[in-house]
């Protein structure tokens, strides 16, 4: 096998204060999968909220992430939600493109004591598992469940949106989640609201169409015989799992597709116990999906 | 410092809008981003001004979830969202700008994130902060505010930029 692979993790505010689970099944997950996670303790939050109000703080944020990111020579950079993503992948392309913005960005960032040495190359966990691990090596772990499990893959507005900045998959018709999901021996299918918005970036300004978005995008998914839905953003598992009982009560409905991150249902597949993978910590209805995942 | 004027659309690329309204098809909140572009032309345009003001003083700004669809959907490659974010700053000189913003930044400048601790809810209905799930759990605890002055400083700098 090829020499493991370095990667400073950066987990992102939501994920470290509130959906914990995505960093806990992460860390665990990349054990069995020869990737050396380096988690730094020096970062701050990148700035996606208020981008649109202030965007020299954010830009100042997401450099200074960058900064303290690379500070271990890492080989990328695995950013954990898709706003933090969204916002690195951004900045790295604009700082490549723009020679005197990144020189601007690394004076400032001097007068800290910070050096942006090189511009790292951002990594999307699904970009992480489809082509650094490599479907193949996911093909190989122990599979305990029932592959009739059809499994719905929700990839979250800012892994691949807008095209104009690069990220790992085609923004229009994405298949790396899918090839993740079939390669761990379940079933994957297309669907209308594949690529629809699960709201969470209205909590703060408009909840009540947040919620609206949310139940869009969960009801219209359970339509169509999913028995299990599959994320890795921290702010979408939030809407789709976490919410989705206040979100369908709130349209006169009730919860009914399990939600899993992509890394618990890995977990699962790897042997790991409900409990290393913070399963307690998931609210949707996943005990109905689990005898099949899990043969106990 | 140059950090200062980094959004800039041209008004060549606005100029581009044909008013196909598939930004309108796309939206899942319902807005006409089409209008945002006529907003932002009035710059320039004064006979748009009213659309302008209108947009501006308009709460619609805010309901915008940043899904991006738009700018996927756009034949003629507008960039909507900087000119929906363009125009979200405007109306935050007018103070229109929602609160919820404010306290985040005013996190960070306390604790370099966003959120502080948070109540995490199990499925058997334990109740747990955040940093005793994350100490339950093996996880590091959440980084100490240490050696933020400076950093506070330059976030206080940049906000009043805007």
């Amino acid at each position: 096998m090829a020499r493991m692979v370095k990667l400073a993790v950066f987990t992102g505010c939501f994920a470290l204060s509130k959906q914990i689970a995505v960093e806990l099944s992460t860390l665990r997950v990349l054990q069995h999968l020869n990737v050396e996670p380096i988690v730094p303790r020096s970062v701050n939050c990148c700035g996606f909220a208020f981008r649109g109000l202030y965007p020299s703080m954010s830009l100042y944020l997401t450099g200074r992430l960058l900064a303290s990111l690379t500070a271990s020579d890492p080989d990328g950079i695995l950013t954990l939600c898709n706003g933090c993503y969204l916002m690195l992948r951004e900045a790295v392309h604009r700082l490549r493109e723009d020679r005197r913005l990144l020189e601007s960005v690394r004076s400032y960032l001097r007068d800290e004591g910070l050096e942006l040495r090189g511009i790292p190359r951002i990594v999307h966990p699904v970009e992480l598992l489809h082509d650094i691990v490599g479907t193949e090596v996911l093909k190989g772990i122990k599979r305990t469940g029932d592959n009739n499990v059809l499994v719905a893959t929700h990839y979250g507005c800012h892994a691949l949106r807008p095209s104009t900045v690069p990220s790992f998959d085609n923004s229009v018709n994405p298949s790396k989640m899918e090839r993740i999901v079939e390669a761990l021996g379940f079933r994957a299918r297309d669907y209308p609201e594949r690529l629809d918005c699960c709201g969470a970036v209205l909590l703060a300004t408009n909840p009540s169409l947040a919620m609206k978005l949310a139940y869009s995008k969960i009801s219209g998914t359970a339509r169509w015989g999913f028995h299990l839905l599959v994320t890795t953003c921290p702010y979408c598992f939030e809407m789709l799992d976490a919410r989705q009982e206040a979100v369908m009560q709130t349209f006169g409905d009730e919860p009914r597709l399990p939600v899993m991150l992509l890394t618990q249902l890995i977990g699962l597949q790897l042997g790991l116990s409900e409990g290393d993978v913070a399963l307690n910590l998931n609210l949707s209805p996943v005990d109905k999906v689990l005898p099949q995942i899990v043969r106990r | 410092m140059v950090l200062e004027k980094l959004v800039e659309v041209s008004l060549e690329t606005l100029r581009a809008c044909y008013t196909c309204f598939k930004c309108i098809g796309v939206c899942p909140a319902g807005l006409r981003p089409n209008l945002f572009v006529k907003a932002y032309l009035s710059t320039v345009f004064r006979e748009l001004r009213d659309v302008y003001e209108e947009i501006v003083t308009n709460s619609s700004l805010w309901s915008c979830a940043k899904c991006l669809k738009c700018v996927e959907v756009c034949p003629q490659k507008v960039p909507l969202n900087d000119v929906i974010e363009y125009l979200q700053r405007e109306a935050a000189k007018r103070g229109l700008a929602p609160r919820a913003y404010q306290d985040m930044v005013e996190n960070i400048m306390g604790t370099f994130l966003a959120f502080g601790s948070q109540t995490i809810v199990s499925r058997d209905g334990d109740f747990y902060t955040t940093g005793e799930a994350r100490e339950l759990l093996g996880l590091t605890p959440l980084p100490e505010p240490n050696k933020i002055e400076k950093f506070r400083e330059r976030l206080k700098g940049l906000r009043s930029i805007g």
